[in-house]
Parts: C-alpha cells; sequence; structure tokens
C-alpha cells in the first residue's frame, strides 16, 4: 500500500511545474466546455421559472396573455423595476412588476401581480438569501404569509399600515425574523408607488418595445 | 529544489486490531472512529450554518457525500502523477471545478433538485474535509479503496448532520424533518412529523450559537459512548 518509489523525471522542478500547468489547463478546459454546455438549459430553466411566477402573480388566464420577452422598465424613488403586460384584447389588464429590498441576508427580489385599479393579485419572492428555517417563511412554498398581500392597495392600505405589526403595521413578521418581512412588506410597497406614478406607462400597451428574440437584452439580468 | 518524494512516509494500513478486514476497518473509521464532524471536527462552518432543521443537514451531507466521492476517485486515480511539493493546489483545483462543475450540471439538468441544494453545494468548496481525505488517503490508496472511504466518510458525516440537524430542529421548534418534501419529492412528504404540536419554539438552538452548543452535547456524548465501550 506504499506509494511507488517516483521514477527520477518526477523529481525535477521542471515536472511539478508543468504538472501543475497541466492540471490548470485540464480544469480550465472541463469548466469552459461544462459552461457552454449547461449554459442554455440553465438560462431555458431560470427562463421558465420566471414565467412560472408571472404566471402566479397575474390573472386567471396565465401566462397566455404575456409576452416574456415584452418589458417595460421603470425608475422611481431609486429603484428600477421591470413591468410584464397581461395583455387582452390589445388591452392590458395587470402588469408583473419587480421590486427589491435590501434583506438581512442580501437583496431579496419579489415580484408583484398588479391590476389595472391598482389592487395586488399576488406577490412571490424570486430570489433571497434570508436564513434557511428562519427568513425563507417569505416563500410560498413553506407558509402563506406571502398570501396577506393579495388585494392590498394603497387605496385600502394607508401608508402607516405598510409595515410589520413590530413597527405599528398591518403584516405579521416571523419569531426571530423581523428584518425579512419588514423588507418585504417595503419593497411591495415601493412597487405599489412605482405603479401609482406610472400608470399611464404601464398600462399603455405600445409602451413595451417588440423584440424578436425572446430573451432579449433587456431581460438578460432576470432571470 | 528538495527531493521530498524520496522520504515520504510510507502509508500503510490502519494500526487497527489485528484479524479485521481493511474494508471493515475503512467502514468503521468513516462512520465513527474519525467521524468527520464529530471526531475530525472539520467542516464545521457549514455544518452550524445549515443544520437547523434535519432537512437541510441531509440536503449538505448528500452534496457532500457525491463531491468526497468523486474527487476521491479522482484524486486517487491520478496519485501516480501528482507529486508532493505541488499535491495541495493540484487537490484544490480538482475539487473546486469538480463542484463547479456539479453545480452547473446539477442547475441545468436537474433543476428540481437543485431549487433545493443549490444553496448548499458552494459550501462544499470551502470544506476541508474533501481536502483533507484527499490528502490523508485518496492520494495515498487504490481507486476502489479511495471510493470507499469517500463513501463512508461522506455516510458519516451526513449522519452527524442529520442527528445535528434534528436535535436543533426538535428542541427549536418541535418538528423533525420539516419540508423534506419539498426537497426529495413528494414521496417524502411522509417524513414531516410534528413531535410536540403546540410547542412553543426555542430559538436559541436554530441559531448558529445553539448550534455550537448542540455540537458540543452531542461530542460529549459520543465520548462519553466511546470511553464507556473502552471500559467494557
Amino acid at each position: 500500500m506504499s506509494t511507488p518509489e517516483r521514477p527520477s523525471y518526477q523529481r525535477r522542478t521542471a515536472y511539478h511545474v508543468t504538472l501543475l500547468a497541466a492540471v490548470a489547463l485540464l480544469c480550465s478546459t472541463a469548466l469552459v466546455i461544462g459552461d457552454q454546455q449547461t449554459r442554455e438549459p440553465i438560462e431555458a430553466a431560470r427562463q421558465r421559472q420566471l414565467s412560472e411566477h408571472i404566471a402566479e402573480v397575474t390573472p386567471a388566464s396565465g401566462t397566455a396573455g404575456i409576452a416574456p420577452g415584452r418589458t417595460v422598465q421603470i425608475q422611481h424613488d431609486g429603484r428600477s423595476h421591470t413591468a410584464w403586460q397581461h395583455l387582452e384584447g390589445g388591452r392590458v389588464t395587470g402588469v408583473a412588476l419587480t421590486t427589491s429590498e435590501q434583506g438581512y441576508g442580501g437583496e431579496i427580489r419579489v415580484i408583484v401581480g398588479i391590476d389595472r385599479q391598482g389592487e395586488i393579485l399576488a406577490a412571490r419572492v424570486l430570489e433571497h438569501q434570508e436564513t434557511p428555517g428562519l427568513g425563507d417563511q417569505i416563500e410560498a412554498e413553506r407558509s402563506d404569509w406571502i398570501d396577506a398581500f393579495e388585494g392590498r392597495s394603497l387605496a385600502n392600505t394607508p401608508p402607516d399600515d405598510w409595515a410589520v405589526e413590530k413597527d405599528g403595521g398591518e403584516f405579521d413578521q416571523f419569531t426571530g425574523a423581523t428584518i425579512t418581512p419588514r423588507a418585504v412588506v417595503e419593497a411591495i410597497h415601493a412597487a405599489l408607488l412605482a405603479f401609482e406614478t406610472h400608470r399611464a406607462r404601464l398600462l399603455d400597451p405600445q409602451a413595451a418595445p417588440r423584440h424578436a428574440d425572446p430573451t432579449g437584452p433587456e431581460e438578460a439580468d432576470h432571470g | 529544489m528538495a527531493e521530498t518524494d524520496a522520504d515520504q512516509v510510507p502509508v500503510t494500513d490502519f494500526p487497527g486490531e489485528g484479524g479485521e478486514s481493511r474494508w471493515r476497518r475503512i467502514a468503521r473509521e468513516g462512520l465513527w472512529d474519525n467521524n468527520v464532524a464529530f471526531t475530525q471536527m472539520l467542516a464545521l462552518c457549514p455544518l452550524l450554518a445549515v443544520t437547523s432543521t434535519a432537512t437541510n443537514g441531509l440536503g449538505l451531507g448528500l452534496a457532500t457525500l457525491f463531491v468526497m466521492v468523486a474527487s476521491a476517485a479522482l484524486i486517487s486515480a491520478l496519485r501516480g502523477l501528482i507529486t508532493d511539493p505541488v499535491r495541495i493546489p493540484v487537490f484544490i483545483l480538482l475539487i473546486a471545478t469538480l463542484v463547479t462543475l456539479v453545480d452547473m450540471f446539477m442547475e441545468a439538468y436537474l433543476n428540481r433538485l437543485y431549487q433545493a441544494l443549490g444553496l448548499f453545494i458552494p459550501l462544499i468548496v470551502t470544506n476541508c474535509a474533501i481536502l483533507g481525505r484527499a490528502e490523508v488517503f485518496a492520494s495515498r490508496h487504490p481507486p476502489a479503496e479511495a471510493v470507499f472511504d469517500g463513501l463512508m466518510m461522506g455516510l458519516g458525516f451526513t449522519a452527524a448532520l442529520v442527528v445535528l440537524g434534528g436535535v436543533r430542529e426538535l428542541l427549536g421548534s418541535g418538528t423533525l424533518f420539516q419540508q423534506a418534501g419539498l426537497m426529495l419529492g413528494d414521496t417524502f412528504a411522509f417524513l414531516e412529523v410534528t413531535v410536540l404540536p403546540g410547542y412553543p419554539g426555542f430559538l436559541l438552538t436554530i441559531l448558529p450559537p445553539g448550534g455550537f452548543i448542540a455540537l458540543g452535547g452531542l461530542m460529549a456524548g459520543k465520548r462519553l459512548l466511546d470511553r464507556r465501550r473502552e471500559a467494557a
């Protein structure tokens, strides 16, 4: 079982250097090939997930009225939002709007479905790095907390109520995690404010540029 | 450059009791005597971060197990070529490449599993237990034994993570294997048990300090068992 006696060429410095360089080269090659092989399926999987989330927050007919590549970009109050319009017979019946806020472990990205009247249809967390077991209760798969936003609007919930209960607002916090739900409430409130300000553009069916390529450039960083 | 190869210590069999087969000894070392978490005390950083539930422990354990077996096979197969002075950078390169490839292919082709385990995969690169096994075992033994050692060490680690996660979950929220269905598919949803209904929860054990306390308790328990066994 002992290590076999090394042949003399393996004792030269040049051998060690060559070995390390060869391994580095092989590893890089493997990574490049791996990256090329998986880039498309990964992008497709991310798109599929995004479409699923868009479908969950828009009207019952699901993604039928949504063109994934057609987005409207808006800036409001230091945040940038991407919106997908839900079209029915040439009329925008609702939008799915992304929004974000710093949570406990990093940025939390949320997508909110809003109808023409500015009422929330549903909200889903797209991405987060919150603590597993504590902050991840914001995921719809793990708890129904996020359903508390359904039907909310700026009209039926005054600005002071857009906060967790601990801060005197309307929304529950979780045991051991206040920062996370606070961030989600903030993000969703910001989305509604942005919708209110940019309503005309968001509800204009001509606002989204037409792209032949469904994975247009403006979408690249929203997988 | 010093010719370190010539005076490399020949690594022979384990200093185990006579008569026990090599394979049994590898299994015993990996699963209990030389357990990665409880005896070698390696890889504690990812361990304490994610073991707030038994399910999370299982997730990290399985991902580690897989990378450990694959890296053992690779490093053992190349051990005739890898020389001492450059072995550590070579091991790190191979392990990091392997983990990155696993991460990419899993996200591309096993997306559902990736949603559940993806969080744990980057943690494995930083897992010193894998480098440790490459150095101590895989680089000095033929592939079959190295793979078996990787498997046993990985299983021992997984078991330790599940026990630690289970203890913390039970004390912290009164449940066991919460959300196992999300990770392993609905067939495994039966694993999810609420052991103590109406339990108010004990936050400390879920937070990292509670992880240290629970780990300390389990290590003390293992030593006690070992000592009792020796005395007998």
